[in-house]
């Protein structure tokens, strides 16, 4: 158990270090995300402020989607471009470490480019992000859990194919409209003040999808380390 | 009984045409073996099916009788045409890296880091990104990579590809130690296959000699009764 912890922390830490280094993943991620908030709120006006949560999270999700897209592409086309995962499965370590390690720095990279962006929700749209920090950021946290487990298992299972810019979205979207529609909900309720009552069901039904997609990527992942 | 990494009616096909076709295969713990064939004749594809990279569409490999397992995958060191590093990382990071990933003790890293580089003779680099390094020196940082582990069973492929002459008689230098004892920590001799255009450094090299032709075994003997024209007349009788 030790060695399966082992393996999950050397490979987060080789994807941080190589972000670090490249700076290919992040910093496109954030401009990507900030340039198509900043896109609807001039096609909006200033005058999209309270009372107008759906649209605001609407957008947001929208942005965090494609945004995270990127982000994996890229993460896993340095995999791509060193062989990395040939590399990986030339050692013992378990599979669904691996697993696990590139899905936790994946969720890092895309928790960050969604802590800027719920900035930029207060800055332009005058949403009330602040007021409500602590449900946004469970509805976020359940919402990237699911879009990391989906987007780490699809991005490597199409980095290998010569058109996977263009799959991977075509791929990885429609799986992820329950993540899209719970997240908006669940932030349209925490955007408004809402208790638990509204919000609970949304966040226990990204929960759920968390768990089944965790389980069936982790279970499925050595089959994608093959070439 | 000796340890040994096996190929039983080993067979793998790329869409129609069949790259290996019912290979029987044995590397002895300790033994040299050099696998020659002109390109295309399933050289790589073999190597790739024994490190457990590809999965072969017949047949199985074995280690020491069994299916090779994922934790079999430590006794295996591969050293292939791509250096299979984090260009970005440097090479200290590199092989940090990979040793998390054979669960090697952290008090042992450091020190196998620091000893295979001075034994290939990288040490100098170890603080230098991969993508800075030359065709050579990344050739030497992957064979640090294959060797850190300590692997009873080598598997090189084409290792002396983009070597200069000084770095390619210090690799057969190092190499002609590895069925010796004293190179690595447990003092017991490793075994390799190594796959080589040049016949008669292959036949110095190894104690027994497999000639591969459109994917199927045509020679097999011992090195020093094999001669060049016996190789290469193997390999025209399959071409």
């Amino acid at each position: 158990m030790k060695f399966f912890f082992s393996v999950i922390w050397a490979v987060i830490e080789k994807d941080l270090r190589v972000e670090l280094r490249t700076r290919e993943s992040l910093l496109v991620m954030l401009v990507f995300a900030l340039l198509v908030l900043t896109l609807f709120s001039f096609a909006f006006g200033p005058g999209l402020g309270g009372g107008e949560a759906p649209i605001q999270a609407g957008i947001l999700w929208v942005a965090f989607l494609f945004s995270s897209v990127i982000g994996m592409s890229r993460s896993m086309g340095i995999e791509r471009e060193s062989n990395g995962f040939s590399a990986m499965r030339l050692t013992p370590a378990d599979p669904s470490a691996l697993f696990f390690g590139k899905m936790i720095s994946i969720f890092i990279l895309i928790a960050v480019m969604e802590v800027v962006g719920f900035m930029a929700l207060a800055v332009f749209y005058r949403a009330k992000v602040w007021e409500n920090l602590g449900a946004l950021a469970l509805v976020a946290f359940a919402a990237t859990i699911g879009i990391s487990a989906v987007g780490t298992l699809f991005a490597a299972m199409t980095a290998r194919t010569r058109i996977r810019d263009v799959l991977l979205p075509v791929v990885l979207f429609p799986l992820l409209v329950p993540v899209l529609i719970a997240a908006v909900k669940a932030t349209v309720a925490a955007l408004d003040g809402a208790g638990w009552a509204d919000m609970g069901d949304w966040i226990k039904m990204l929960g759920a999808y968390d768990l089944i997609f965790i389980a069936a990527s982790a279970v499925t992942f050595e089959y994608i380390l093959e070439e | 009984m000796l340890a040994n990494l096996e190929a039983v009616g080993v067979s793998r096909r790329f869409g129609w045409r069949w790259a290996l076709r019912e290979v029987n295969f044995s590397l002895e713990r300790g033994s040299r073996v050099a696998l020659l064939g002109a390109n295309g004749s399933g050289k790589t594809t073999l190597l790739r099916i024994l490190s457990g990279l590809l999965r072969p569409n017949k047949g199985e490999v074995l280690i020491s009788g069994n299916p090779v397992s994922t934790r079999d995958r430590a006794r295996i060191g591969l050293l292939g045409h791509d250096p299979l590093m984090y260009p970005s990382l440097t090479l200290r990071e590199n092989l940090e890296f990979f040793a998390r990933l054979f669960c090697l003790p952290e008090e042992v890293v450091a020190g196998r880091c620091e000893r295979f580089a001075e034994v290939l003779g990288i040490s100098e680099r170890l603080n230098e990104p991969i993508n800075t390094l030359s065709q050579g020196l990344r050739q030497r940082a992957a064979l640090a990579r294959a060797m850190l582990h300590e692997p009873e069973f080598f598997l090189l492929d084409e290792p002396f590809a983009g070597l200069d002459q000084v770095a390619a008689a210090g690799l057969e230098s190092i190499l002609r130690d590895f069925s010796g004892e004293g190179r690595f920590e447990d003092g017991a001799p490793r075994s390799f296959l190594l796959t080589e255009h040049d016949i008669p450094r292959a036949l110095s090299l190894s104690d027994n000699v497999v000639v591969l032709s459109k994917g199927e075994v045509v020679l097999r003997a011992p090195s020093c009764e094999t001669s060049v024209e016996m190789v290469s007349a193997a390999l025209g009788e399959g071409g």
